[in-house]
């Protein structure tokens, strides 16, 4: 038996953008396991429920994550509905699904650049980022805000976005979408794009499904998960909706699953540009929610599912809030993806999770 | 300033962000705004970078990490607070594990603004970083002993140059690492 | 328009809890996480699963009340995944879990304060300390 070595890895580490650390077990070159060690951006939101009244607190959602910050505050708005009983307008259903299907965009642009520079592509980090900025202007043209926009917020969505606003975005996406072509291509059939991700870091579905793994981690072993198909919203207006699948499990296949999801969310946004009904954005909110009523709802993320739960205590204040995100799920899974790699696709296989530290540690 | 002196490279470290200033961080230096114009470079090595870029606010456990990065950086550097919780910890003021803004363990140079921070004025902030670290610069030339360095740095006693403890009369180099 | 999920709770005992999640784990029952409420008197955690047979895939609550001092068991040994939440509900609400396949004993998070999330298990276990610091001070005498 060879010698056993121990590689710290981060919290500091150029292909990470947020903190986590990782002690590797070595044998020789490759991996034999992996201890996972988080809480370098613990702040405590979920304690901050007890300072902020439910209506403040859904600007502290919306800061748990920079990137799915549109998809915090709107789980946290629908979760503290489905506690209150209050039914939004249709209109406000539509503009919420097409904003988070628009993060959904950003987010995994973001992320095919991260990659790109993970295995050391610059040009092709520079360009899935200037595509990026096209989805951030329309946040910035529609909300004022580029990352974080407080635009959902319980009873409906803030902001009105008229209909040629609406129209406009489509144009908008339809151009992005020709570019975007050019930069799939490279990263699904370029041979040294694909030299690096084939057959690294892979997952069977029974691991998928032992280890209890949500969003494109899962897809891309051919798991069947996505909370869309609840139709919970304007996605049941939808008149189809499949999850994007793979079965092949690697890193590769990872890539595959979120390069396809942009091309989906457009369709989808166009399809309920095209549907969307006319009315009022916001419903007034009255009273607050009663005491020891709880209740819980999921929501796929870009990053897969996430999970709230809340529970009121009669006041303004509520008793408590959880929000579980989707890496938190995906840790034991990225653990598992670990064990056998070697160590210089390491960085690979934790960026083709798509952590989301931040949105983990809370 | 009517030209920029030197390329700064600059080395980012997300303390308790939310993302936001991060990737933000990183948009200013991609395509529309395009930092690496002016020559900066993120780079991975704390021992490469001039400026040291924190976003996010400072909690128990990456106080140590952030001072330590802090250390590994070569004089003269600068250090930029990106955002509001790096200034003074933001919305999250009131967590019970944030300690504060960037400044609770190592001095900052720079403070941005902003929720999320704009790119714009991460650049502005990083070539007024470039002045303050030309001004470091030159005030090392003059005195090479005396480094410019921050009163909790000195009250530490972490990092303190040989030079400087040569100069003291029965220094038994304590404090040198 | 579908607007809201319903998801139902279920109060299940302490004992039963390990045979209750054993046979979710059978009936192929997805796990989605575990929480804990820091109530006046004890604690309620909250294990979320979703039933593959429902059609409108909505979950099921097991809600466990757990006293204070009361040992909880584990339960990765049917769902490896829940690691990362026992040792967080461990570390934030002061609740022991024995049997974690990936114990951290306690360091999974380092926070500025003993189990923020529950202030009455943090004083626990402040008194408990300083009855330990006078045990050994008593020994040594």
């Amino acid at each position: 038996m060879s010698k056993r070595t121990v590689i710290p890895f981060g919290p500091q580490h150029p292909v990470l953008p947020e903190p986590v650390h990782l002690d590797l077990v070595l044998e020789d070159e490759r991996v034999v396991n992996a201890i996972p060690r988080i809480g370098y951006v613990h702040r405590g939101l979920e304690k901050l429920v007890e300072k902020r009244d439910y209506t403040q607190f859904v600007y502290v959602t919306e800061r748990i994550c920079g990137i799915c910050s549109f998809g915090h505050s709107l789980g946290y708005s629908q979760c503290i509905e489905q506690l209150m009983g209050i039914e939004i307008t249709d209109r406000a259903e539509y503009l919420r699904v097409i904003f988070h299907e628009l993060s959904r965009i950003h987010s995994h642009l973001l992320w095919l650049g991260l990659l790109a520079d993970g295995f050391g592509f610059e040009a092709l980090f520079m360009h899935a980022w200037r595509l990026r900025e096209q989805v951030l202007d329309i946040f910035e043209e529609c909300t004022g805000g580029r990352v974080i926009f407080s635009a959902c917020d319980v009873g409906g969505f803030r902001q009105e976005v008229s209909n040629e606003t609406l129209k406009g975005i489509v144009i908008v996406l339809e151009r992005l979408r020709e570019e975007y072509r050019t930069i799939a291509k490279t990263l699904l059939d370029d041979s040294s794009v694909k030299s690096r991700m084939v057959g690294v870091g892979y997952l069977s579905h029974e691991q998928a499904k032992e280890y209890s793994m949500v969003g494109p981690f899962a897809r891309a072993s051919g798991l069947e998960v996505d909370e869309r198909l609840l139709g919970v919203g304007a996605y049941g207006e939808l008149s189809s909706f499949e999850p994007i699948l793979s079965d092949q499990g690697d890193c590769y296949a990872r890539c595959d699953v979120r390069v396809k999801e942009v091309l989906q969310s457009i369709d989808i946004i166009n399809e309920l540009v095209a549907k969307i009904p006319e009315g009022d954005v916001m419903v007034p909110v009255k009273g607050s929610p009663e005491k020891d009523a709880e209740t819980m709802m999921t929501l796929e993320q870009p990053r897969g599912q996430a999970f709230y739960y809340a529970k009121g205590n009669g006041s303004k204040f509520l008793a408590r809030m959880r929000i579980r995100t989707p890496t938190s799920q995906n840790i034991a899974g990225m653990v598992a993806a670990l064990s056998g790699a070697e160590l210089a696709d390491v960085p690979m296989v934790i960026l083709t999770i798509d952590p989301c530290i931040s949105c983990t540690e809370r | 300033m009517s030209y920029v002196s030197k390329s700064p490279w600059i080395i980012h470290y997300d303390g308790s962000s939310c993302n936001g200033c991060d990737i933000e961080v990183l948009a200013a230096l991609t395509p529309l705004y395009d930092a690496e114009r002016f020559g900066v470079v993120n780079t991975g090595n704390p021992k490469h970078a001039d400026i040291f870029v924190v976003t996010g606010g400072v909690n128990e456990q990456n106080a140590p990490v952030i001072k330590q990065i802090y250390d590994q950086m070569l004089e003269p550097k600068v250090v930029v607070a990106c955002g509001a919780c790096a200034c003074g910890g933001g919305v999250y003021q009131t967590c019970y594990n944030v300690l504060g803004g960037t400044d609770s363990v190592i001095p900052v140079d720079a403070y941005v603004p902003g929720c999320a921070v704009r790119p714009e004025s991460i650049i502005d902030a990083v070539v007024a970083g470039v002045g303050i670290l030309e001004e470091k610069a030159k005030a090392m030339k003059m005195n090479p002993a005396h480094k410019d360095r921050s009163e909790s740095d000195a009250a530490s006693g972490a990092h303190v140059p040989v030079a400087q403890v040569d100069d003291v009369p029965g220094a038994s180099g304590a404090g040198v690492e | 328009m579908r607007r809201f999920q319903n998801p139902s709770f279920e109060y299940v005992g302490l004992e039963d809890l390990a045979e209750t999640v054993a046979d979710f784990k059978q009936r192929d029952f997805k796990f989605v996480q575990i929480c804990a409420t820091a109530l006046d008197e004890s604690c309620d955690v909250l294990y979320a699963f979703v039933d593959p047979e429902t059609t409108d895939g909505s979950m099921t609550g097991i809600m466990v009340n757990v006293p204070d001092g009361v040992h909880v068991p584990s339960i990765t040994e049917w769902y490896p995944a829940a690691f990362v939440f026992e040792n967080e509900t461990h570390d934030l609400f002061g609740i022991q879990i024995d049997g974690i396949n990936i114990d951290f004993g306690g360091e999974f998070y380092q926070v500025s304060m003993t189990f923020p999330m529950n202030p009455r298990a943090a004083e626990l276990e402040q008194s408990a300390r300083v009855a330990d610091a006078q045990e050994e001070g008593t020994d040594n005498e």
